[in-house]
């Protein structure tokens, strides 16, 4: 794993967002980098691919296979991976995104935010929700970035989120139309939509 | 346990267009065993060509299209509704069949007395554990119930009708580790990876037979969903609070679909059939053992209710398709679900928000 975290702080905090380069990775790989920052080293086996997020996926039967898009990404600040996510369709209208870790010397920059903005720039506009699960300790980070909690949905215990020991998690959405987090650089700002080759 | 004289009546016997209405598999394998961790789990259904004529009526056709398809059946009874249904409706329906019950260290649910002729088979545990780990590696489960269901099984002279199998529903909105309603009714058919593994495992043995006699017909689905106790806990599903956060999945409605069906029939839950608590213990300490031979089998995959039920000829009640409405729709047909472009499919256990 090529996070490098005491090179990457070096490069200090400023500008850090503007260079960032965004980099679609294989999931395997994907997994295997984020086990240990979710302090499940011996479990890499249990991060799965897509996970239905409590009836989110509206998909079923082989159509997940065949319809479903998912997008695992990096974040490389001066050719050291500091942050990851992935995004997924959950239906022909929708977006999910399950995790979003930045490496805790690089919080706070708009690494987390740029990497998000990148990640739904991806997709073309008539994917108009984006939802994610959020701890309750990231609620007002997700609302600065235009998420707000689902109507009707209330915190709820999470099966094994025991990371920062934290228990509770919310369903967030953010309406694509509406607003949208503004990213790190011009070239990934949430209009530039392009659509994924398969 | 012993069963009285079927209440409902016997069915107008007509030829059905059998199974296999429902499929499993891994990515782009149809009943397949899992070849590695990152394969995703996929079931789907196919649509309904008629309309159904109730659970009772549906269960019938399907037993009688299924013996006509094996031959012969034995009922491989693990103290469960399927199998007892079986056992129960096979002589009033002129099927060939008969009854294998089992007893493991002397103890097991008492065979069911409904007139088909009946065999006890008696294992010891140390054998019921060799076989089960032999299991664990041919069906990739580690759950030692469903090794059980197939140690029976594997005792069947005649192809095997495993008492094994259930619909079972679930509402997403609830969190039934705080109790409370988290969030409006999200309706789904489960279907665990365990669910299937007597299938691999019947597979993986070149054994005629079948493990999902409840699933054998898209009409025998519907019916079972369309039940009058289905529905109620569709409706107090949808209408939240205190009604939603009595039934975070159907296992009650389960069991009362069952007893208005068959209502001289006293079912069970078949762990319920082998209460001894040394005995469950050893089975959990089992079932661990045969996680740390074969790890996996833990994935799930949902089908949304508000897709499944149209293509099954069934209406959507109301309220149930806010899924729809917050998540998006799938353009898609009921062909589209039966037969779709590329196979696979994903699950498993939430790792992280």
């Amino acid at each position: 794993m090529n996070t490098g975290h005491e090179a990457a702080a070096s490069a200090g905090p400023g500008a850090a967002r503007d260079r960032l380069r965004f980099q679609r990775i294989d999931f395997a790989l994907w997994r295997q980098e984020i086990a240990p920052l979710w302090h499940m080293e011996g479990a890499v086996h249990l991060v799965a691919p897509l996970v239905n997020g409590y009836g989110q996926l509206q998909y079923c039967g082989r159509e997940i296979h065949a319809r479903v898009r998912h997008v695992p990404l990096a974040a490389e600040l001066d050719g050291v991976r500091i942050a990851w996510t992935s995004i997924y369709n959950i239906s022909d209208e929708a977006l999910r995104l399950r995790g979003i870790y930045v490496l805790p010397e690089w919080r706070s920059n708009g690494v987390g935010r740029a990497i998000v903005a990148h990640a739904i720039s991806l997709w073309p506009a008539g994917f108009g929700r984006v939802f994610l699960y959020a701890r309750l300790g990231n609620v007002g980070r997700y609302r600065r970035w235009g998420f707000e909690i689902v109507p009707g949905h209330v915190p709820r215990s999470h099966r094994t989120g025991i990371e920062g020991g934290q228990e509770r998690i919310v369903q967030m959405m953010l309406r694509r139309a509406v607003a949208a987090p503004s990213g790190g650089g011009d070239a990934h700002a949430p209009g530039a939509a392009r659509w994924l080759p398969p | 346990m012993s069963a009285a004289p079927l209440a409902a009546p016997a069915p107008a016997i007509e030829p059905v267009q059998g199974g296999p209405a429902f499929r499993f598999g891994f990515d782009g394998e149809a009943f397949a065993s899992r070849r590695s961790p990152a394969q995703r789990y996929w079931t789907e259904y196919a649509p309904a060509s008629r309309v159904h004529r109730g659970f009772a009526a549906e269960y019938a056709l399907a037993l009688v299209d299924l013996a006509g398809q094996l031959g012969r059946i034995e009922v491989a009874w693990a103290g469960g509704p399927v199998g007892l249904a079986a056992a129960a409706l096979a002589p009033r329906l002129g099927l060939p069949a008969r009854v294998l019950s089992l007893a493991i260290d002397g103890k097991g649910p008492p065979t069911p007395m409904t007139g088909l002729p009946a065999r006890r088979v008696e294992a010891s545990f140390d054998a019921f554990e060799s076989f089960a780990l032999g299991f664990a590696r041919a069906a990739g489960c580690g759950n030692a119930w469903a090794a059980l269901s197939a140690f029976a099984a594997s005792h069947a002279e005649w192809p095997v009708l495993a008492d094994h199998g259930e619909v079972r529903l679930l509402n997403h909105g609830i969190d039934e580790r705080l109790g409370i309603v988290a969030a409006p009714a999200s309706l789904a058919l489960v279907d665990n990876e365990a669910f299937t593994a007597l299938d691999r495992w019947l597979r993986a043995e070149r054994r005629p037979g079948e493990a999902q006699l409840l699933r054998w017909t898209p009409e025998l689905v519907a019916a079972q969903l369309d039940s009058p106790a289905s529905r109620a806990w569709m409706a107090d599903s949808v209408a939240g609070g205190a009604a939603a956060l009595r039934a975070w999945t159907n296992h009650a409605a389960r069991g009362a679909m069952w007893r208005r069906a068959f209502p001289g029939l006293r079912h069970a839950d078949p762990r319920a059939a082998w209460p001894d608590p040394a005995f469950r213990a050893r089975m959990r300490r089992l079932s661990l053992r045969m996680r740390r031979a074969r790890p996996g089998c833990s994935t799930q995959h949902f089908t949304p209710l508000h897709r499944l039920l149209p293509p099954l000829g069934l209406e959507v009640p109301p309220g149930l398709d806010e899924d729809a409405r917050l998540y998006g729709r799938v353009g898609t047909t009921a062909a589209a679900m039966a037969d779709g472009a590329e196979p696979g499919a994903a699950g498993g256990k939430e790792a992280s928000p």
